[in-house]
């Protein structure tokens, strides 16, 4: 019989595994200028000079994020230059304070603290967090509680402070704002908005 | 015994040293959830997380190194070719891993800068080691292709099984190359990050522990070589058939096109069926092999891993998978639930089986049982599938109020973690969790005293007349 | 999803398709080592109950069309796996036990 003999599915293995693998180098060639900061699903660093919200779709039944007109962050506009280097700043900052370890990115990561994909929209930094640090912009917030999470606690699970330096914290807070104008399939769902159960 | 085997036992005191360490930090990260404020800016939460995660996929890739150190020579019949050097790069691995360990607990972050990379911490999930201890990781699993390549060649023979161990080696070394870029944008970042995780954990890792598992086999229960090699390669095709593709579950939601989901959601969907081929085998096998075994705790640890890697991978994963539900499931506790459950039964019971193969072999017993390991592996799997059922209680809870109902915000996120549910999964998490580190403490007395116990303490620890090999 | 609690039922019905699934291939499988009909049949229940999950989650979920379709189909593929490896196994087998 054909499938007692070892070198059928030594064939088997072989073929299987490059037709696979082949298939997945063509995706990737196609993914990867998809993804490419300014591919059409992920916008380019200077998207951070525009105002972002994330709405209902009817067409693709998700929510999606949409680019909206100019907003200034720290009340200034970043050309194409000065916008890749704050947010590479901001994802060195990332990293090297492992927030990946609490916190998810997409999704990913640990899941002691919130995810942070739409962080940047997240109600909570108007309702809660302007008026408890006496700022005027959503970044100026973002920084202050970054900087100083002790002094802004909202729940009893409270952030550590990793001392942050300013420059630092307004990084952090261009990445969150880049990162909320990625399409990521209505990945996660209906964010900011209650859904109720009927 | 070759050279090659008493490194490899080596290989497996470090690797048990390191299941330990797993298994403090996951208690301790478990007890983070409990207790609000536990050692909050001391130790926080993140390091102890990574703590738990990183020595997981070390101590596993040890017990890996060590069980080819351990049927190498046997199965090529000669010495390790350059086995000077891999004793060498054994104590460069524990260095680098004592002192990755140290600067974790004691430096933990570093400002955001390329040398707090190099130095203390690359901050990303699982591959954390700074760049200089990755460096050290390269190094030592190039020795290690090094060893196994070269002794192939002196011998002059490459059987079935050395053949796919040595194709895996590539993508075992390439794929940890993805471990040293810090890429800015997140999109790009976890599109390679999952190259590595998923086809590390889902592809060459099941292709490691299959050819590992097919040298066991012919060991243990002396199956023949033209059977286990047949099955070795009717597991790569459908492993890796299904579980290349499979990738594509992991890029549903991270920036990546929509056509993954539909791509990543079918091969998800057959990923349970070539697990289901190999819990047929395992009953087939211990119908026909059970009462001819010698080795009962190794025998038991084999069963339990295809019925945990089913369980584990196959239905924990086909329960989440498909995009729809996805959506609210990704980054939960029930993730947590799907990876501990997995990680151990595709993984950690074939390590712990193969080192009592090569424990019964070494001390020279002729028969390898007793009570001690019937207690360790009683209480290791309640306590894993006890910690797995409440956090999939806690991560459905949280499904359902952070991400279903409450749009995922901050404040969904606060009433997801206080629900009752949520709450009392997380609790139960812990106590099983204490089951399972008294599992490992008994599992760690077993093969310790193993043939060293008097022949009151337990009737079966034989030692051959001849006393060591 | 238009309501948030139907992923939860259809999670729950696809991780018990599953279990079901390999309940049959074991309760199959020992069916064929002891040479027990009991085995069998309660293997076979498992595979209805197996059928019954697919059929539901055909039925009450909100899963589209094509992924109802993977699921029918896959449930195809559970059925025949255990014999065909419980087939495949033995004939493996024989010419070695012969030959020794």
């Amino acid at each position: 019989m054909l499938a007692d003999d070892p070198a059928f599915w030594r064939a088997g293995a072989i073929s299987s595994t490059l037709v696979m693998l082949v298939v997945l180098i063509f995706l990737t060639a196609d993914s990867l200028g998809k993804i490419r900061a300014g591919g059409a699903n992920v916008p380019a660093y200077t998207v951070i000079n525009k105002e972002i919200r994330y709405q209902f779709d009817a067409d693709t039944n998700t929510y999606r994020p949409v680019i909206g007109g100019e907003q200034k962050l720290f009340g200034r506009t970043y050309n194409d230059e000065e916008a890749s280097a704050l947010i590479r700043k901001g994802k060195l900052v990332i990293q090297s304070r492992a927030c990946i370890d609490c916190h998810t990115f997409f999704g990913n990561g640990a899941y002691y603290a919130p995810d942070l994909t739409k962080a940047w929209l997240d109600p909570a930094w108007e309702q809660m967090w302007m008026p408890m640090t006496q700022s005027g912009t959503r970044e100026e917030a973002i920084v202050k509680f970054l900087m100083h999470p002790e002094q802004f606690p909202t729940w009893s699970r409270r952030m550590p402070n990793l001392k942050l330096t300013r420059e630092e914290a307004e990084a952090v807070a261009a990445y969150l704002k880049w990162m909320a104008s990625v399409e990521t399939n209505g990945f996660p769902s209906h964010f900011g908005h209650i859904q109720t159960s009927r | 015994m070759y050279r090659s085997q008493r490194l490899a036992l080596k290989y497996f005191v470090a690797a048990m040293a390191l299941f330990g360490v797993m298994v403090v930090a996951g208690l301790l990260s478990a007890t983070y959830f409990v207790r609000d404020g536990f050692l909050l800016n001391v130790l926080d939460f993140s390091i102890a997380k990574i703590l738990h995660i990183d020595t997981l996929i070390i101590w596993l890739l040890m017990g890996f190194i060590g069980a080819v150190y351990w049927f190498l020579p046997t199965e090529l019949e000669r010495e390790t070719e350059g086995i000077k050097l891999a004793e060498v790069m054994f104590y460069v691995f524990c260095a680098a891993v004592l002192i990755v360990a140290a600067l974790f607990v004691f430096v933990q972050v570093g400002p955001g800068t390329e040398s707090t990379l190099w130095l203390i911490n690359q901050g990303r999930k699982y591959v954390e080691a700074p760049r200089w201890a990755a460096i050290g990781i390269t190094l030592v699993v190039l020795v290690f292709v090094y060893n196994v390549v070269g002794t192939a060649l002196k011998a002059k023979k490459v059987t079935g099984i050395m053949a796919v161990l040595i194709v895996d080696l590539v993508p075992l070394f390439g794929l940890y190359l993805v471990a040293f870029p810090a890429v800015t944008n997140m999109s790009e970042d976890l599109y390679w990050w999952w190259w590595l995780v998923h086809l590390w954990v889902e592809a060459t890792w099941e292709i490691l522990i299959g050819c590992i598992m097919a040298l066991a086999l012919m060991q243990l229960l002396g199956t023949s070589r033209r059977i286990v090699e047949t099955w070795l390669y009717v597991e790569v095709a459908l492993v890796l058939g299904t579980g290349i593709l499979g990738l594509g579950h992991h890029y549903f939601w991270i920036g990546t096109p929509s056509y993954w989901l539909a791509i990543g959601g079918f091969f998800s969907a057959l990923e349970p069926l070539p697990l289901l081929g190999m819990v047929v085998h395992a009953v087939y096998d211990a119908g026909t092999h059970h009462m001819k075994t010698t080795n009962k705790p190794a025998f038991w640890w084999m069963m339990a891993e295809a019925f945990g890697n089913f369980l584990g991978g196959g239905m924990w994963g086909f329960m989440m998978t498909l995009p729809q539900i996805n959506l609210f499931t990704h980054g939960t506790q029930w993730t947590v639930s799907h990876g501990h459950f997995a990680f151990w039964g595709a993984y950690a019971c074939g390590v712990i089986a193969v080192v009592y193969i090569a424990l019964q072999k070494s001390r020279a017993l002729d028969e390898v049982n007793g009570r001690p390991w019937k207690w360790s592996f009683a209480l290791l799997n309640v306590g894993l599938i006890g910690m797995v059922g409440a956090l999939l209680v806690a991560g459905m809870a949280q499904a359902f109020y952070e991400r279903a109902i409450g749009g995922s915000t901050l404040q969904a996120f606060i009433e997801g973690q206080s629900n009752a549910w949520f709450v009392q999964g997380i609790n139960a998490r812990l106590a099983f969790g204490f089951v399972f580190a008294a599992g490992y403490a008994v599992l760690i007395y077993d093969l310790l005293s193993l043939g060293r116990r008097s022949a009151a303490e337990d009737v079966a620890g034989k030692r051959l007349a001849g006393g060591r090999a | 999803m238009t309501n948030p609690a139907e992923f939860l039922l259809t999670a729950a019905l696809l991780g018990a398709l599953v279990l079901c699934g390999g309940l049959y291939a074991v309760l199959y499988a020992a069916g064929r080592l002891r040479a027990s009909p009991a085995f069998q049949r309660t293997g076979y229940a498992c595979y209805c109950l197996q059928c019954a999950a697919a059929v539901a989650v055909a039925a009450v979920t909100a899963l589209g069309f094509g992924w109802k379709v993977l699921v029918a189909a896959s449930v195809i593929a559970y059925f025949w796996i255990p014999p065909l490896t419980w087939h495949y196994l033995e004939s493996l087998h024989k010419p070695k036990e012969q030959g020794s």
